[in-house]
Formats: C-alpha cells, sequence, structure tokens
C-alpha cells in the first residue's frame, strides 16, 4: 500500500513537472537557532533551547503575466533540545490573478498540513485549509487587503477529561459524595478568519502597515472555542544596502465561554542580506497573556539567529 | 521510481540557476507622476555579476498601480540597451519606454502563495501558531 501511495506521488509530480515550465521553481530553506523561555505556553514555564529546520518549494504549473497556477509544498521541524520536537508538512495548490491592468491582485489556495507535537500530544491534528485573497492597489504607496480564510482541523489524539460531580448515595441516607470520571472526547475544530490590512510606504526604504482580524473557532471541545479580534502592525525599514529592520507588535482580545483572555506581541528582526539569495537574521519576539485562571497566564520570549537562503 | 524523481529535481535546480543568471531585476526606487507629462520611476538595478549597484530613471507612458515602491520589476537587458539610443540624456541614464513587468519570481522576496508567511508564523517558535490551546487542561 505505502509502495503504491509513493508511487502514484511520485507519478504525479513527474507529470507536474514535465508539464510546468523547468525554469520557473522557487525554493527557500531556513535554519535557525535559538531559546524559548516557555515553550509550552503555560505558568509552568519550561524553557529550552531550540533548532528550526524549514523548507519551502513553489513550483509554477502554468504562469503568465497576469496569472499562474503554482503548486507548493513545504515542511519545519522543530526541535526543543530539553523537550521534544515538532513538525508541520503542508502541501497546496494556489491560484493568482493580476486584474484591472494591475489594480487588484487576487489569490485563491487549497492545502492539507499534519501537525505532530511530541511535547504536547493532544495538540497533533490534520487540517485543511482554504483561503483567498484580494488586494487593491490605490497607487505607488498605498494598498489595502482583504483575506479570507477556513480552516478544518480534525485532531488525531482524543481528549482525556476528567470531571468532578457530586452523587447522592442509592440508599438515599443523605450521605453525599463527590466523584472524579474520566472520558476521552474527539477533537474536532473549524475556524474562520477574516481580515484587513491597510499598507502605507513612506519611501522605497520605508513601510508600515495595519491589520485587523476576527477568528471564530468552532471546537467540538466546548473550552476551546473562541473568537478573536486582533490588531496588528508592523513597521520595515532598510537601514543600509544590506541591512533591513523589522518591527510589528500585535494585541488580540479573545472570548472563551468561561472568560476573557488577553494577549500582546512585541517583536524586532534584523536582516543581512549578504547575496541576493542568502540572508542571516536575528529575531526576537516577546508576548504577554492574561486570563481568568493564573495556570493559563504566562509570559513568553523567543530569541533566535538563522540563516536563509532562496533561489 | 524515487531516484529518478530525486534526479529529474536536481536538474530542475540546476536550470534554475542558469536562467537566473541571464535575467535582471531592478528596485523601484521612486515614481513621479506629472499630470502635464509622462510617468518616470528612478530605478536601482544591481548587477547579477559583480554585485554592484546603479540608478537609472525611465520615462514611460503609463507606469502600473500594483508597481509600488520597494517593487521588484523585471527588466529585459537587451531592450534596455537598444532602447538607450533615444535617450534624452544617456549621461544621467534617462531610458524611454523600457518594458516593465513585476518580478513574481519568488527570488526576490515575493510570496505570491502566501505559504511562506504562514509557515514563518507556524514556525517562529510558538507564538502565533495556532498550535492549540491550553483551557482546560491542567
Amino acid at each position: 500500500m505505502r509502495q503504491l501511495v509513493v508511487t502514484a506521488i511520485a507519478t504525479v509530480a513527474m507529470v507536474l513537472l514535465a508539464l510546468a515550465p523547468v525554469w520557473a521553481i522557487n525554493a527557500n530553506l531556513d535554519l535557525s537557532l535559538g531559546y524559548n523561555d516557555n515553550v509550552d505556553e503555560t505558568s509552568a514555564q519550561q524553557s529550552s533551547a531550540f533548532t528550526i529546520y524549514s523548507f519551502a518549494v513553489e513550483q509554477p504549473i502554468y504562469t503568465s503575466a497576469n496569472y499562474s497556477i503554482t503548486g507548493y509544498a513545504s515542511t519545519y521541524y522543530r526541535d526543543h533540545l530539553r523537550l521534544g520536537d515538532q513538525w508541520q508538512a503542508t502541501a497546496g495548490l494556489a491560484a493568482w490573478q493580476r486584474l484591472l491592468n494591475g489594480r487588484l491582485h487576487a489569490t485563491l489556495f487549497a492545502e492539507l498540513s499534519r501537525y505532530a507535537d511530541h511535547i504536547d500530544i493532544d495538540d497533533e491534528r490534520d487540517f485543511i485549509a482554504l483561503g483567498s485573497s484580494w488586494q487593491w492597489f490605490f497607487n505607488e504607496k498605498l494598498s489595502t487587503t482583504f483575506a479570507l480564510s477556513y480552516e478544518d482541523s480534525r485532531y488525531r489524539n482524543k481528549i482525556e477529561r476528567s470531571t468532578t460531580g457530586a452523587q447522592q448515595n442509592s440508599n438515599n441516607r443523605g450521605q453525599a459524595g463527590s466523584t472524579t470520571s474520566r472520558s476521552s472526547m474527539q477533537r474536532d475544530d473549524t475556524m474562520w478568519l477574516l481580515s484587513t490590512t491597510l499598507n502605507y510606504r513612506f519611501s522605497a526604504d520605508t513601510e508600515t502597515g495595519l491589520t485587523i482580524s476576527y477568528r471564530d473557532n468552532d471546537s467540538t471541545l466546548r473550552v476551546e472555542s473562541y473568537t478573536e479580534t486582533g490588531l496588528e502592525s508592523h513597521w520595515r525599514y532598510r537601514l543600509a544596502k544590506q541591512w533591513r529592520l523589522e518591527l510589528w507588535g500585535s494585541h488580540l482580545w479573545q472570548e472563551y465561554r468561561y472568560g476573557q483572555e488577553r494577549n500582546w506581541l512585541a517583536a524586532t528582526r534584523l536582516n543581512w542580506q549578504a547575496t541576493d539569495a542568502l540572508t542571516l537574521y536575528i529575531q526576537l519576539d516577546k508576548q504577554w497573556h492574561t486570563a481568568p485562571r493564573n495556570a493559563d497566564c504566562y509570559t513568553e520570549t523567543v530569541s533566535q539567529c538563522g540563516v536563509s537562503w532562496s533561489y | 521510481m524515487r531516484s529518478f524523481l530525486v534526479i529529474l529535481i536536481i536538474l530542475n535546480i540546476l536550470s534554475c540557476q542558469a536562467a537566473a543568471a541571464q535575467s535582471s531585476s531592478a528596485r523601484v526606487l521612486n515614481i513621479e507622476r506629472n499630470a502635464s507629462a509622462s510617468p518616470t520611476m528612478t530605478l536601482e538595478i544591481t548587477d547579477p555579476s559583480s554585485g554592484t549597484t546603479r540608478n537609472i530613471q525611465i520615462i514611460t507612458d503609463h507606469i502600473p498601480s500594483d508597481i509600488q515602491l520597494n517593487s521588484r520589476i523585471q527588466l529585459d537587458i537587451a531592450a534596455q540597451q537598444s532602447d538607450a539610443a533615444n535617450a534624452h540624456d544617456n549621461a544621467t541614464q534617462l531610458y524611454r519606454g523600457t518594458a516593465l513587468r513585476l518580478d513574481m519570481s519568488g527570488i526576490n522576496g515575493s510570496d505570491k502563495t502566501g505559504v511562506r508567511a504562514r509557515m514563518k508564523q507556524a514556525s517562529s517558535g510558538g507564538f502565533g501558531s495556532q498550535r492549540g490551546s491550553h483551557r482546560g487542561r491542567h
């Protein structure tokens, strides 16, 4: 069976490569090394050094100046030296069209992913995502993007839950007690994400953007259902010919059934472009999370450096 | 079968690099749209062999809206050299009527499918990765 699947995938890949212009393949390899002071994002604060290996490849199947269809695949492997590893693999298809003589760009994508987590196996899932984005160019400085996506996740492991409840004794003598029962539940999530972004370029070297987003996650595990409103801003500066600085931050308002949570993020990244294809970078992220229960409150700091190679 | 696929991919990569050396891309530094005259663009061109950059100006009848500041655009070197004969002032490297098109190759950072941004968010050390949550597990 496995041999049959591999043969089928190899055949489809070779047919696509034969139909596609062979010179058009794009790929990106990214290797980074860093330290995370709260890997599991809980109040327990488990820290670890990590390495991330990620690879993405895109192959246009059909392309012209105004539209294209692209197949792509990507994967990352994140290894926390003290805690375990996580990886994700994605394969998808995207269609892009340039409309109204360049005034509007439209993109559609559909992709399949598998996420594996050897730190928290409850998070392991397979998911499909469908999405569309529409970017309107007002002039050489200002553009706005509307994006809508849908994600359907099936978690691979049933979630073990324990519930405690009062119980009346069967002989009705007024002796009440408490019992703890364990049950396992299948978790399936469906998520909608709507966002709009306004981008402004002050010059060729400085640009900023502001994004407002709304997310609705509906889960069969009721405590994981939430709605989220987000505000995000980013700034990018080209400091010198080979140096670029990025700053971004966000604030999220998350409404769960039992209460409201807040998340703040501040991050910065410095890039040094050694060649057209090779970029070295350092990055620092800090986030603060508050929740009604102390166990769900945390802070997280992630620092990393890496190298990215594109061709 | 799998070995054949690997060889095919390696051949693909080699032919890609050969093609990349023949093309040239430019970065848009400035765009001026005058109501009474044709619009002009200031471009930064990088020589792929030496890595040196130089600025040129292009005067053209129309600049599409999706060519923005800091956009990467593709230039046909042969067309540019022939057009140089018609330049208003060759000393300041002002060219006319050069064909322009957006560089959507991905080599220079274009992420047309958005997959790089999504994977970057998913892999970047944890934050914003939407990899489940933790409510009710303690």
